[in-house]
């Protein structure tokens, strides 16, 4: 499951580290980018869906965390806080183009609105196709259930550390990431089937 | 199983799946699987989920390139240098950063908050005090006008009891500096060596200290002017009260000058002048 691969991807970083970083330690800010650059570029890449998007406001992220770190009163709770960091960023930036039309899921075919979500393949689909279909039914779920997807699914955070994140309470989280899964389910519910 | 109590127990089910339950709650969910078959379904279901969700992850998460940190690296640095630069200030023919005045002690920063604060309130209190005293002396006041220099001419020796305090105006210490410091000073035509971080502590505490002085200087003349309304018991507790914060003062100082970056000697001495000048204004206002 996602909890023991998690536990081989990212191992925990050393004591000191932060403390290092927060007197500016360069190397030490290096080890933080090198142990979250991958779950916070992959958090962004969830709520943004562009690779190059996603890259810059990693970038934002962890410029904005070297720049308060001083202000991170538990060190046990960076994950959380870069995390906080990363949706605050990914928040902002889709502010400015909130003019635009969402970047995200406006060049999707109409077949993969939630009130017409015909995926239905042919009898097996591969990995990758089931991969797609969760991509796109991610993409058409709108930011705040996105965002506990992502934060409670992918990167195993506990309703309480969300709560930390977004700012909103546990009661809105489970609901919010309840209808996500039934929303998500809706989609990919026929891959699933088909593996 | 009733459907309504099923379509509840959904939501239970996947905290349940992610360790968000407590024991009772775990309990209850496992009761409830073991006489439902179609919500045993649903947890297969949510568990085939899971499975493909986390697939998704290892396979779509991605690693950064190489130019995210680089960037990340050359933003850091150039903000480093940009705030170091853009907010030096120049004070006293001295440069000095805003950042130097976070690094100097929370306790120095506080006091120094706390004196200026001081300063205004004490200004306030000297200001009502001698507009009662000139109303209350009248013409008799009207050849006082102005006020007495503290360090010659003040009755109340007990507000100025030590010798060396009554120098501080002309002692040229470093006291002595912080109090003339409104006057102006020529501007060395070289620009000062940077300030050590010691250095830069004792001026932060020198002026803080300076602060206190001025207050008590304004206290004092209130003090002065109302004198002869305060009666023998009072001016006697005030003048021990005073004596010994006077006493912590001069150890303060003298450890202070044995060893000048001696916080705790810094953080005892704008602590009694503190005190003192609650005392004092304690006094003006009785």
């Amino acid at each position: 499951m996602l909890e023991r691969k998690g536990a081989i991807a990212f191992a925990d970083l050393s004591p000191g580290i932060v403390a290092r970083a927060k007197i500016g330690d360069e190397e030490a800010f290096r080890l933080i980018f090198n142990r979250y650059g991958r779950p916070i570029l992959s958090f962004i890449n969830n709520l943004v869906q562009d690779r190059d998007l996603a890259e810059d406001l990693t970038q934002e992220t962890f410029v904005r965390a070297h720049r308060n770190l001083k202000g991170l009163r538990e060190d046990a709770r960076l994950s959380t806080w870069l995390f906080g960091i990363a949706r605050n960023v990914v928040y902002e930036a889709g502010r400015q183009s909130r003019k635009d039309e969402r970047k995200v899921g406006l060049d999707e075919p109409e077949s993969l609105r939630l009130e017409s979500p015909v995926l239905v393949p042919d009898a097996a689909l591969s990995g990758r196709e089931l991969n797609e279909a969760i991509a796109k039914a991610l993409a058409l779920l709108d930011e705040d259930k996105r965002t506990v997807f992502s934060l409670k699914i992918f990167h195993e955070k506990s309703y309480e550390e969300i709560s930390a994140i977004t700012g909103h309470s546990i009661g809105k989280l489970k609901t919010d990431l309840h209808r996500a899964r039934a929303e998500m389910r809706k989609l990919i519910a026929p891959h699933l089937e088909g593996q | 199983m009733s459907t309504r109590n099923c379509e509840e127990f959904q939501v239970r089910i996947e905290d349940f799946i992610a360790g968000e339950l407590d024991k009772a709650g775990v309990a209850s969910v496992r009761d409830h699987l073991s006489a439902c078959a179609d919500c045993r379904q649903f947890q297969a279901l949510i568990e085939r989920e899971n499975e493909a969700y986390s697939n998704f992850y290892v396979q779509t998460s991605m690693e950064p390139s190489s130019e995210v940190w680089a960037t990340i690296s050359k933003r850091i640095g150039s903000e480093t240098s940009e705030i170091a630069s853009s907010r030096t200030i120049l004070e006293g023919g001295e440069k000095r950063t805003f950042l130097d005045w976070f690094r100097t002690p929370s306790f120095v920063r506080q006091f120094a908050a706390a004196a200026a604060l001081v300063l205004i309130s004490v200004f306030l209190t000297w200001f009502i005090v001698s507009r009662a005293s000139r109303r209350d002396s009248g013409a008799q006041l009207a050849t006082n006008v102005t006020p007495a220099p503290v360090a010659t001419s003040t009755p109340l020796a007990v507000s100025t009891p030590k010798p060396e305090e009554n120098k501080i105006p002309a002692a040229g210490n470093s006291v002595e500096k912080v109090a003339t410091r409104s006057k102006p000073m020529p501007r060395p035509a070289t620009p000062a060596a940077p300030l050590s971080e010691d250095q830069q502590i004792q001026q932060q505490i020198a002026r803080t200290e300076g602060e206190y002085l001025k207050a008590i200087r304004l206290l004092d003349r209130a003090i002065v002017k109302r004198k002869d309304t305060l009666d023998a018991d009072t001016m006697a507790q005030y003048k021990s009260s005073l004596a010994l914060i006077d006493d912590s003062i001069d150890k303060s100082r003298a450890a202070l000058k044995k060893q000048p970056g001696d916080l705790a000697a810094g953080q005892f001495l704008l602590a009694a002048y503190a005190r003192k000048v609650d005392v004092m204004q304690e006094i003006a206002i009785k």
